[in-house]
């Protein structure tokens, strides 16, 4: 879908953030980026859309060369969803929001709008498309977001912290939407600092340490070892932990410590 | 001239400012512009003072060209152009010898303006760093929905204001957080308050306003 | 009835400072970024004050001060020809401008849509760049000519452009300031049934989703006005042995000090030391005095050594303790903060709570924070407060308050997986 090859970008010569890396977005997938802060996630996402133009390296999209063109031709193809929504809101209501990027990129108004209720019905946010984006939740507002880079109908979707801000409930429905995205066939890149998250939802897992990939690799094959993920600057996900202290074989997500649980007891809950 | 008090710099300001004014003679006026460009040489700031001068002086030359573009002589164009860089460089003298604190400082205490006033003045100066940050990653979050600006001045402006509407909005959402907190903090009562960076006038600063004063009468009297 | 702390009115309404403060900063940027039409750049300090004045309609008194700030913003930051021009062209427009805006003047309906923006904006433009010009003709002796074929044209162009942002602008940002402020009054939020003692000296989670009162609870005790907050219904809330309903909102203030969750907006000056320095200066503490308790609470909080830093060099973790130690310079009896570690990465937040922790054990000072999320706070919080439907559900330990939220499904989302997990194996066996 996407490939990066030897892509080098520093803020001055002395010091390079990122440093020849090399990796691919495959179809379908999510691949999470995790890392140290400083370690340049958000400089690699924001390479791959097109906001910074690196020193070296090429980016590929669907085996074309994108390398040259803007953030705001590459939109139409990729969506890029900021951490927070408020540095994008500008309209009087919801669907005007949305609409805004599919006429951005020369659909009529008519198609424009079927194109952001379909976006907005996407993150169900349909019944709010005549208020004002800025009496929503958070949350709402962070979907609404997705909703505005969905309605350009993009092949892969970038998704940085999406869950920062949100309380637990807020949270629990991002990440299903997330999924939902996902089975429907989009390929997401998504830079957290949340292990748990990252646990439980992604294909693969680039972790980033001093300008280089420290990892590359499933979820399991790293947090299967703890000091070497201790070692990259992440702690052990939550289930990770607890799974051990029960004496369970590794689990990544709670959802598998219970059915193993209920296994080792032999009852239901 | 940083450890003049603050109050002093701007008095010193002010009356370049004035003198020049006070005569026609082009050769007094480059004296006082002359000693302007030294004293840029005392500052801890050199480097940004000199380019800010470097600056200014382009636009006393561009002053200068409109004016005889528009039929005026060129004594006359000369000295306006002249008293645009005085003015102008004073200015810059003062700002970049004196911390924001200390010159509020010395508007509160010497020139008795009232503090919620000089408060707003160096707040705005602490927050135009977050919002210079903030304006950018507004300008990329639009452009990755395809944000480009062109066309009419008009729809220009129009989807110049996709870029301004989020900065005001969080502003405004923003203000009322920081009132409150202002309150909290015991802001308002102006007239008990403590000034840490008020700089008195001492010796040294009725010495440098005398001797300004003296050199002034002698240029202006005897060239 | 209402209660005590609720009767008391709002003090001095300081929202116009801080609307102000941040929309000149807007106009400094908006200056120096935004494109120019034909080598003409918008005025951009003059179409904000204008949009700051519309929105809060200070005094005329005000409005001359706005003017005032104005000029010296621009004095102090531009390379204009003749610096202070703008201390007598802004000030004047400003104080026309609030007088219009006061009496509402320029309220004209033309097919149903208000041109107040429009023409207050050009008027006020256009007299201040109007005025601007005049001077700088006069002072610097410039030729008639130039006065009416270069500047006049251009001020008028200014003018022109200012008005039509302001009329993009105004109505949109209005909505959103009265949608904050006095929308909400006619809906006033209020809570019931917050029964619960905070002992002194003890660190306390108040949780729930976003939006169920978790900041107002924390602004109540702190002794904050709300517009939008009513009051707290057949309630009693006791911390550190005042019992906050029945108390005046000076006694709280001296005692408490809050962290927002906006933590950045609350510091308002160029560095450090500075920031300390404002609230005692505020108390009007003697120099030797700030500069001691100065050295102290940024000794408490890690950030001795950092006093000249500039506040915009300081990480987000480091921000955040500037805040507390901000608050510790005057109140240390109570702490309030609100979703302290949200923006912070899990090192910071850790190490947020581990500073907490060492402020308590060391000082006594009693420590209540909001969190929607419990997995930071879990292994310091001794004491749990439970918010749903606009009511305190449960006040005890960490255990009972999360046994309490997993047997009633209260927001269980949040209790760390962990004890959930434990939990659900007491009732597995």
């Amino acid at each position: 879908m996407i490939e990066i090859r030897d892509m080098t970008y520093g803020y001055n010569e002395e010091k390079k953030v990122i440093q020849n890396v090399s990796f691919s977005l495959r179809n379908g997938e999510i691949l999470a980026i995790a890392g140290r802060n400083g370690t340049g996630k958000t400089t690699i996402t924001r390479l791959v859309m097109g906001l910074l133009k690196p020193e070296q390296g090429t980016v590929f999209f669907d085996g074309r060369d994108v390398t040259q063109s803007p953030a705001a031709e590459r939109s139409a193809v990729i969506g890029y969803v900021f951490q927070n929504p408020d540095s994008q809101i500008f309209a009087n209501t919801v669907l005007e929001e949305a609409m805004y990027s599919p006429l951005q990129h020369g659909y009529s108004g008519k198609q424009a709008e079927e194109k952001a209720r379909k976006a907005l019905r996407e993150v169900a946010l349909l019944e709010f498309a005549e208020r004002s984006p800025q009496l929503l939740s958070r949350g709402q507002k962070q979907r609404l977001a997705i909703a505005s880079a969905l309605a350009a109908e993009p092949e892969v979707l970038i998704l940085d912290e999406p869950t920062s801000g949100q309380d637990c409930r807020e949270r629990v429905q991002l990440l299903r939407l997330m999924r939902k995205l996902n089975e429907e066939g989009m390929s997401i890149l998504l830079v957290t600092h949340d292990m748990d998250i990252l646990a439980e939802h992604a294909t693969r897992m680039l972790v980033l340490e001093q300008g280089h990939i420290g990892f590359e690799g499933k979820p399991a094959e790293l947090f299967s070892d703890k000091e070497k993920t201790e070692a990259l600057g992440l702690e052990l996900p939550e289930a990770v932990r607890v799974s051990a202290e029960l004496g369970l074989p590794i689990c990544l997500t709670p959802a598998e410590i219970y059915a193993k649980l209920v296994r080792r007891t032999g009852t239901h809950a | 001239m940083r450890d003049l008090a603050a109050f002093t710099k701007i008095l010193l300001a002010l009356m370049v400012s004035i003198n020049s004014f006070l005569t026609t003679e082009p050769l007094v006026l480059a004296v006082f512009l002359g000693a302007e460009y030294v004293s840029v040489f005392f500052l801890t700031k050199k480097k940004s003072a000199a380019r800010a001068l470097a600056m200014l002086f382009v636009f006393a030359c561009m002053l200068l060209g409109i004016q005889l573009l528009c039929g005026s002589s060129v004594t006359l164009s000369l000295l306006s152009a002249m008293r645009m860089a005085i003015m102008a460089n004073s200015m810059v003298l003062v700002l970049f010898s004196t911390k924001t604190q200390q010159l509020t400082a010395a508007l509160v205490k010497q020139c008795h303006l009232s503090y919620s006033y000089a408060f707003m003045v160096t707040a705005i100066f602490r927050f135009v760093p977050d919002l210079l940050a903030e304006s950018h990653s507004v300008s990329e979050a639009q452009a990755c929905r395809g944000y480009k600006s062109g066309g009419s001045p008009y729809n220009r402006m129009r989807s110049y204001m996709m870029l301004i509407k989020p900065m005001v909005f969080r502003a405004i959402a923003r203000s009322e957080n920081m009132a409150v907190s202002l309150e909290m903090r015991g802001f308002g009562d102006s007239s008990r308050r403590t000034f840490m960076s008020e700089t008195h006038m001492v010796v040294v600063d009725y010495a440098a306003v005398a001797f300004f004063i003296l050199f002034s009468v002698c240029l202006l009297r005897f060239l | 009835m209402q209660n005590i702390r609720f009767q008391e009115k709002k003090g001095e309404d300081l929202r116009w400072i801080t609307i102000t403060i941040l929309f000149l900063a807007i106009g400094v940027i908006l200056r120096m970024v935004s494109p120019n039409i034909g080598g003409i750049s918008l005025n951009w300090n003059i179409v904000m004050y204008t949009l700051a004045i519309m929105l809060c309609r200070p005094s005329a008194k005000q409005g001359f001060g706005i003017g005032i700030v104005s000029g010296l913003v621009a004095t102090m930051s531009s390379k204009a020809a003749i610096p202070y021009v703008n201390l007598v062209s802004d000030p004047l427009a400003a104080l026309l401008c609030a007088m219009l805006a006061g009496r509402y003047v320029c309220r004209i309906r033309l097919f149903r849509i208000n041109l107040e923006p429009v023409l207050l904006v050009f008027v006020t433009t256009f007299i201040s760049g109007g005025s601007f010009v005049l001077l700088t003709k006069i002072i610097l002796s410039l030729p008639m000519n130039v006065f009416l074929f270069a500047m006049l044209p251009v001020v008028l162009l200014v003018a022109c452009l200012g008005a039509v942002a302001g009329q993009l602008l105004y109505h949109p940002a209005d909505r959103i300031f009265n949608a904050t402020a006095s929308n909400q009054n006619q809906k006033k939020f209020s809570m019931k049934n917050v029964n619960a003692v905070i002992p002194k000296g003890s660190f306390t989670v108040v949780t729930g989703a976003n939006g169920e009162g978790k900041t107002s609870l924390l602004l109540t005790i702190a002794g904050a006005r709300m517009d939008y907050f009513e009051d707290m219904k057949d309630s009693r809330l006791v911390v550190n042995g005042i019992d906050i309903l029945e108390s005046s909102r000076e006694i709280l203030k001296s005692k408490a000090g809050m962290v927002m969750a906006d933590y950045e907006g609350q510091l308002v000056t160029e560095n450090v030391g500075d920031e300390i320095d404002f609230s005692l200066e505020n108390a009007g503490y003697t120099v030797e005095k700030i500069q001691k308790r100065r050295q102290e609470v940024l000794e408490m909080t890690g950030l001795a050594g950092f006093g000249n830093r500039k506040i915009v060099s300081l990480s987000g973790g480091q921000k955040q303790r500037l805040a507390i130690a901000v608050m510790l310079a005057l109140h240390t009896d109570i702490l309030l903060l609100d979703e302290p570690v949200a923006a912070i990465d899990p090192e910071g937040a850790r190490e947020i709570y581990t500073l907490l922790e060492d402020i308590r054990e060391k000082y006594g000072t009693t420590i209540i924070t909001a969190e929607h999320d419990l997995k930071y706070v879990l292994p310091y919080a001794t004491q749990m407060l439970v918010l749903e439907d606009g009511g305190l559900k449960i006040a005890g330990t960490m255990q009972e308050g999360m046994e309490y939220m997993y047997e009633h499904d209260i927001y269980a989302e949040a209790i760390p997986l962990q004890t959930k997990i434990y939990l659900e194996l007491g009732e597995l066996s």
